[in-house]
């Protein structure tokens, strides 16, 4: 069995980590009430016996029911209704049903028709609903910060735009713009108005990519990549899980080449060399630590040896060990490999693109006929902007959804450039750094309110519709143009008529009338034309003679940093959001702040322990000790440091994209030669990291492929030890219909937290903020442990979700003094909040400590206002919006945990009782069930001996958390399996 | 409050035939006096005497009735088909006097042709009536008078006994103990059935029954036209809510429909009013079940075939609605113990291997809902 350990203090004697154990009671903000004291509570106590009385002797109060005046055929009170749409917020695109309830939209999910995305989201896309109903938005237009209304922007615009001195230049810049309805428009605003330019500004940079394949292959594209189609992937510090390009489709490709469950004796292996310990790394089967300036050294000589082998003349490189071992395994998977960098350095992309060809990857596991519209910006094209802006050559700039005062290295700098430029427009749906120094602020709507559609890949149109009527004086950027360019009607009537005159064809339309054709892609948000298929461009390669410069490592003992998106908050666009913010890091479990991830060696050496707040050129953060990271490296999260994001986001951590440097034109997320020096001064990060510590037992049962094969129930030995043990002296539950079960496979979930993010939207799981993580006061039903085993400099990473486990013969159960939890007649462990007195028995009992208690009154629930803990404005009438109405708002002083979304299993047992059949199997889909990219978890009815769930029991891996306990779980976990062997290991 | 109005109705009317009592007899005092003018230059109103002549104290006419028995304050147990005061004085307030007159003396429409054939006011009188109206259209009716209050009585005897237990140790006026003990338990009897029943009772509202915006009585549209439940509350069948259907539904029948047999035009003319000038109708919601509680109409209505009645009780006989059951957990908890299920014609049942095999061998005879797990916490409170 190895050696288990879940965060750096369990690994290193106690006496080492100094001063750990600060502060954690010492508030600082003085919001809390612990200082009530002994009298205060008498004072509550006889003003709640007296408010009783009084309120015994007063009346009910009058509810008023308010029909609608003209109820519309589809719109039913109390049941939701679905409208497809799609999600884009400048990076992935993934196409969503928004779950509408009584006019509010209160829950996003992915559409299931997409076949790239399978119905699945991530916690980025569930958690962007809570930015619709941001305060902070911008509600109307302004001129010069004073309020205005449309129609005088329209007349300010019209006339400056009639009197326009041809010479200079109007700029539109924008995110990369995927839809091609925006693109005519745009277009034909061009024609309209010959001196506007449109440009396209990323906000985390991946034009390095494109440009290689400009170098490469003569196009400048981003492929489709079928990580299902490896059989083994290397990357190069490429978060594909988590954050690059299409963390939702790779999560969900990944997975489904990696599942062992319907018998596959055969899984992809997956090898990761990065600097700092990412999501995808500690997903990998094998990691490397790698400093990221020698990332273009190590691939330089995986190029050259696999160029030796394929015969092509390249210069060599000398290879590390670990390089010639991956060479070696990649010639052999030959047309079945992979290999991604995640580097904005045209050399390395290049050297990708040769390795792949080489590897013969194209066509099968590389699709160019498929590019991608994301991240159409190029570094380079922004570059010449701001030369033109310095010669004077841009009369105006018009910011759309893009935000390049707060993205921009060197932010300074550009702030200085862009100041030069006499007009600046600002189209955001929500505030920004950049709307600060813009004379016009045009709020744009939310894209829940939104019409627009998308190209996503050559023949895949999707479309997006609004979920709601606008809530502020917002309208389209793209009814902006129309109006200054004289375009008569909406921007949905723009839409429709592109979408007839240049989409709708003889594919598409499948014998359909237009209007038809248009109200059924309506209904299902996309369609696909298969035949629309771009050409594939032939490989032309590039003079390789450039590799011999990265011939030798060039990291030595200066300190390097590296800037990284993490998987809650991303480049920093959707910050402004509690729920992401409240996500803790799946790889560090921190949450509310970015930190300088430091790796334990370099701790050790500079005397740094957890918390420290030490200066990197400049920038002041805590130091988080991130096992796996490399020896010399830092890394910070991009993101945060918000200036003017709203609430929420403002000033919450450091704002490190000033550190990016520039080479070759494109932007670095690395940044060579840092000075660091501890300020002395420390800090209490929010982890949820040592909280729910389960101190060494076999939790998180793993084996290796080639074990698995001899024998699939190694590593889970311990199961059939712990079922021989199984005696009771209780009396066992007899369910008489269903027995709800949830099947988990640890093998195939990959950590992206989305599953946290869907059950808290689903669930009206509450936001406790910074101060109440630090107390382990987080409320999340659903946490996902990650353990690491073995050496702290390279651990091996496991994680489980871990929810209620719903037992048979639950521990809380017994202990509770008012039978507030309880079992229910279909194997769940239930709990009445309306009865829970707030003991804590039940969660002192808990093995799992699943269960949360509400200390204070989060989400205003509560009259009484001295209960309400409200960091992030949760108790805002308009953020409540977002409440799921059929789930209970839990007030303070009561117990909550995981339900097994009680409210969905009784939603379509009633449909089956209405229609009179029986359930299907897989008809009811738990919140986290639903999104999860990997397909790793399964509900359905033990009871059932064909439903899905029954066979994944009848799996050898089957094993339940702390079986030894005798609790009986309903939850129960399919043991991990690593591609490695013995004669397969790099190091 | 409009609760209170209807449980202290008995108690409230008692009240308010002695405050008519008080009135005749202050005003047979008082008449003459009042006939003098207040002011010289623009007459104003005489608000006292349009008071007045509105409840019928100073005589309009031979055999005419009082307006105040028709155009009543509150809407009292059996219903009272003619518009509200406060309908009438916000309708007589936008009138002038002449139409005013016509209006009230020559009047067209059946009803108020037979009962206001008879009304002889004259223009002063007249005068003062429409002043009347006109201030309370503006003010309100007032609130209705409640009733002595049981906290009232609660903290009575609080007192009472309080000095029963001075009188024991300290004064001790009366010389019979038992006086005191009577006095100290029957009060400590009292107070504690008060607590019980206010706890019990805390958060419930059975027998509620509150005044409506428009008249609507369901005993016209359910049992007189025979209009099934579902056509207005179709949701019942398919949803959480039985849903209060829109004005346009209601509009169905009444583009044609326009003309009530109770109730004249007026009432059904508020329906076409919110109807064509987009103007919500705020109804006063009747059954209330705590935020905690999630209820579904279809599941029992279509799902478990239950009728209306069960849960609602006679409607169709009510032209005020009124909630028949306390709607209490217990209620709900008891039914489900029960009531059958359609456990054989209902496919989804079939589920229930187990209860099957123990109906076959005779161990049960039928299947109650809280058999199959009705009962469960969660399946109410999630």
């Amino acid at each position: 069995m190895k050696q288990y350990w879940k965060s750096i203090e369990e690994l290193i004697p106690e006496e080492e980590v100094v001063q750990e154990k600060k502060s954690s009671y010492i508030l600082n903000d003085g919001k809390d009430s612990s200082t009530n004291s002994r009298r205060d509570f008498l004072k509550y106590f006889g003003f709640s016996i007296a408010s009783a009385a009084v309120l015994a002797g007063c009346e009910r109060p009058v509810k008023k029911a308010i029909p609608l005046l003209i109820q519309p055929e589809e719109v039913k009170p109390g049941t939701a209704n679905y409208y497809a749409s799609s999600f884009y917020d400048g990076s992935e695109m993934v196409p969503i049903l928004v779950k509408v309830r009584d006019g509010r939209p209160i829950k996003i999910e992915g559409n299931d028709m997409c076949k790239m995305t399978g119905g699945s989201a991530s916690a980025r896309i569930q958690a962007s609903l809570l930015n619709l109903y941001d305060e902070s938005r911008p509600a109307q237009p302004m001129v010069d910060g004073k309020a205005t209304t449309w129609e005088q922007v329209d007349a300010d615009m019209l006339k400056i735009l009639s009197e326009w001195d041809a010479g200079k230049e109007f700029v539109i810049l924008t995110s990369t713009i995927i839809s091609p309805s925006t693109k005519k428009l745009l277009a034909d605003f061009k024609a309209k108005y010959p001196f506007v330019v449109h440009e396209t500004f990323d906000a985390y940079s991946y034009s390095a990519l494109r440009e290689s394949f400009a170098l490469n292959y003569g196009e400048a594209i981003i492929p489709s990549y079928r990580f299902n189609a490896a059989k083994l992937v290397v990357g190069f510090n490429a978060d594909f899980l988590g954050t690059w390009l299409q963390p939702v489709t790779f999560g969900r490709q990944y997975a489904s080449a990696r599942k062992l469950t319907e018998g596959q004796r055969e899984m992809m292996r997956h090898v990761q060399f990065e600097s700092t310990m990412t999501l995808t790394g500690s997903n990998s089967d094998e990691r490397v630590p790698m400093a990221a300036s020698d990332e273009a050294h190590y691939i330089a000589a995986l190029f050259s040896l696999l160029a030796g082998k394929a015969g092509v003349s390249v210069p060599t490189v000398n290879a590390p060990e670990q390089i010639q071992k991956i060479a070696e395994e990649l010639w052999s998977a030959k047309g079945k490999s992979l290999v991604v960098s995640g580097s904005n350095d045209v050399d390395v992309q290049s050297m990708v693109c040769g390795i792949n060809h080489i590897l013969e990857s194209e066509g099968n596991t590389i699709r160019l006929d498929y590019p991608i519209s994301l991240f159409e910006g190029k570094d380079k094209d922004f570059e010449d902007l701001l030369n033109r802006i310095e010669a004077d050559q841009v009369g105006a700039v018009m910011l759309w959804n893009t935000n390049p005062l707060y993205h921009l290295p060197l932010d300074e700098k550009t702030q200085n450039v862009l100041a030069k430029v006499d007009l600046k427009i600002a189209v955001h749906s929500q505030q920004t750094e950049s709307a600060l120094a813009c004379k016009y602020v045009l709020p744009a709507p939310h894209f829940l309110e939104s019409w627009d559609d998308s190209e996503l890949v050559s023949g895949l149109f999707t479309l997006t519709q609004p979920a709601i009527r606008p809530l502020f004086k917002t309208r389209h950027a793209q009814e902006n143009l129309m109006a200054w360019a004289g375009v008569e009607g909406k921007y949905y009537d723009f839409i429709k008529s592109n979408w007839k005159e240049n989409i709708y064809n003889i594919n598409l339309s499948q014998g359909k009338q237009f209007e038809t054709f248009w109200k059924t892609s309506l209904r299902d948000g996309l369609v696909f034309d298969d035949t629309k298929k771009n050409s594939v461009p032939s490989f032309s390669g590039v003079d390789t003679s450039f590799i011999s410069k990265y011939a030798n490592p060039v990291s030595g003992n200066e300190l390097e940093l590296v800037l990284y998106q993490n998987v809650p908050i991303g480049d920093g666009t959707l910050a402004n959001n509690p729920w992401l913010q409240e996500l803790p890091d799946p790889v560090s479990r921190v949450c509310w702040d970015n930190y300088v991830a430091v790796s334990p060696a370099f701790a050790a050496l500079r005397g740094w322990s957890q918390g420290d707040i030490v200066a990197v050129n400049g920038i002041e953060l805590p130091v988080l000790i991130q096992p796996g990271q490399a020896r010399n490296t830092l890394a910070i999260a991009v993101g945060y440091g918000r200036k003017n994001a709203g609430r929420v986001a403002t000033d919450l951590g450091k704002n490190v994209y000033p550190l990016v440097k520039m080479k070759n034109g494109n932007r670095q997320y690395f940044v060579e030669n840092v000075d660091a020096v501890a300020t002395g001064a420390t800090y209490e990060l929010a982890a949820t990291q040592s909280h729910h510590s389960m101190e060494g037992r076999a939790l998180v049962r793993e084996t290796t492929i080639a074990e698995y094969l001899k024998n699939p129930a190694s590593g889970n030995e311990k199961h059939e030890e712990v079922e021989k043990l199984h005696t009771t002296l209780y009396h066992e539950h007899e369910y008489k219909g269903h027995h709800w079960g949830l099947v988990i496979d640890l093998n195939s979930c990959i950590g992206c937290n989305a599953c946290v993010v869907a059950c808290s939207a689903e669930n009206n799981v509450p936001v406790v903020g910074r101060n109440e993580v630090r107390r382990s006061h987080e409320m999340h039903w659903l946490r996902l442990d990650r353990y690491y085993a073995g050496e702290s400099d390279n651990p091996e990473v496991v994680r489980q979700p871990v929810m209620c486990q719903h037992c048979d013969n639950a521990p809380c159960e017994n202990v509770c003094p008012v039978a507030a939890t309880n079992h229910s007649s279909e194997g769940i462990n239930q709990m009445a909040y309306n009865r829970c007195i707030g003991t804590r028995y039940c969660n002192n009992n808990c093995p799992y400590k699943v269960r949360r208690f509400n200390w204070y009154d989060y989400t205003g629930a509560d009259t009484i206002p001295n209960n309400r803990v409200d960091p992030a404005g949760m108790t805002l009438d308009l953020k409540r919006m977002v409440l799921n109405p059929d789930v209970t708002i839990r007030a303070k002083g009561v117990i909550e945990k995981c339900s097994m979304c009680i409210q969905r299993i009784q939603e379509k047992k009633l449909t089956a009782k209405r229609e009179g059949r029986m359930l299907e199997d897989g008809e009811i889909k738990t919140a986290c069930q639903q999104t999860c990219p990997a397909d790793a978890i399964t509900f359905g009815d033990v009871n059932d001996p064909n439903s899905k769930v029954s066979k994944l029991l009848k799996d050898a891996r089957q094993y339940g958390l702390l079986e030894e306990l005798h609790t009986l779980p309903s939850v129960v976990y399919l043991s991990k399996v690593r591609n490695k062997d013995q004669n397969k290991t790099l190091s | 409050m409009v609760q209170t109005l209807s449980k202290s109705r008995s108690s409230g009317k008692i009240f308010l035939k002695f405050f008519l009592l008080f009135f005749v007899v202050l005003s047979t005092i008082n008449v003459g006096a009042e006939e003098k003018r207040g002011k010289k230059g623009t007459p104003e109103p005489d608000l006292k005497v349009g008071e007045r002549l509105y409840y019928g104290l100073i005589p309009t006419g031979e055999d005419a009735k009082a307006c105040a028995s028709c155009h009543t304050y509150y809407t009292s147990d059996t219903i009272n088909w003619n518009p509200s005061a406060l309908e009438m004085a916000k309708v007589a307030a936008d009138m002038d006097l002449a139409t005013f007159k016509s209006h009230l003396l020559t009047p067209s429409g059946a009803m108020r042709e037979k009962v206001h054939i008879n009304y002889e006011l004259t223009d002063e009188q007249l005068f003062h009536l429409h002043g009347y109206l006109t201030e309370l259209s503006q003010n309100g009716v007032p609130e209705k008078k409640m009733s002595i209050n049981t906290i009232l009585i609660f903290l009575l005897l609080g007192v009472l006994m309080a000095v029963a237990l001075v009188d024991i140790f300290f004064t001790k006026r009366v010389k019979f103990k038992l006086v005191h003990i009577l006095i100290i338990m029957g009060g400590l009897a009292y107070q504690g059935k008060v607590i019980a029943h206010t706890l019990t009772d805390f958060g419930r509202s059975p027998d509620y029954m509150p005044d409506q915006p428009i008249k609507f009585s369901h005993k016209v549209h359910a049992q007189d036209n025979q209009i099934d439940c579902n056509y207005c509350h179709y949701n019942a069948q398919h949803g959480k809510s039985a849903g209060i259907p829109s004005a346009g539904l209601c509009m169905n029948c009444h583009m044609v429909v326009r003309n009530g047999t109770n109730s004249g035009q007026f009432e059904i003319a508020k329906v076409v009013d919110a109807y064509e000038n987009n103007k919500d109708i705020e109804w006063i919601r009747i059954h209330n079940l705590p935020d905690h509680v999630y209820f579904n109409h279809s599941q029992h209505v279509n799902a478990g075939q239950l009728d209306c009645a069960e849960c609602h009780g006679t409607v169709e006989e009510m032209h005020i609605l009124k909630q028949e059951n306390d709607l209490s957990m217990g209620w709900c908890l008891d039914c489900h113990k029960k009531t059958n299920v359609n456990f054989y014609d209902n496919d989804y049942y079939k589920t229930f291997e187990a209860l099957h095999k123990d109906i076959a061998e005779g161990v049960l005879d039928s299947i109650k809902a809280a058999d199959v797990g009705a009962n469960d916490c969660m399946n109410c409170h999630h």
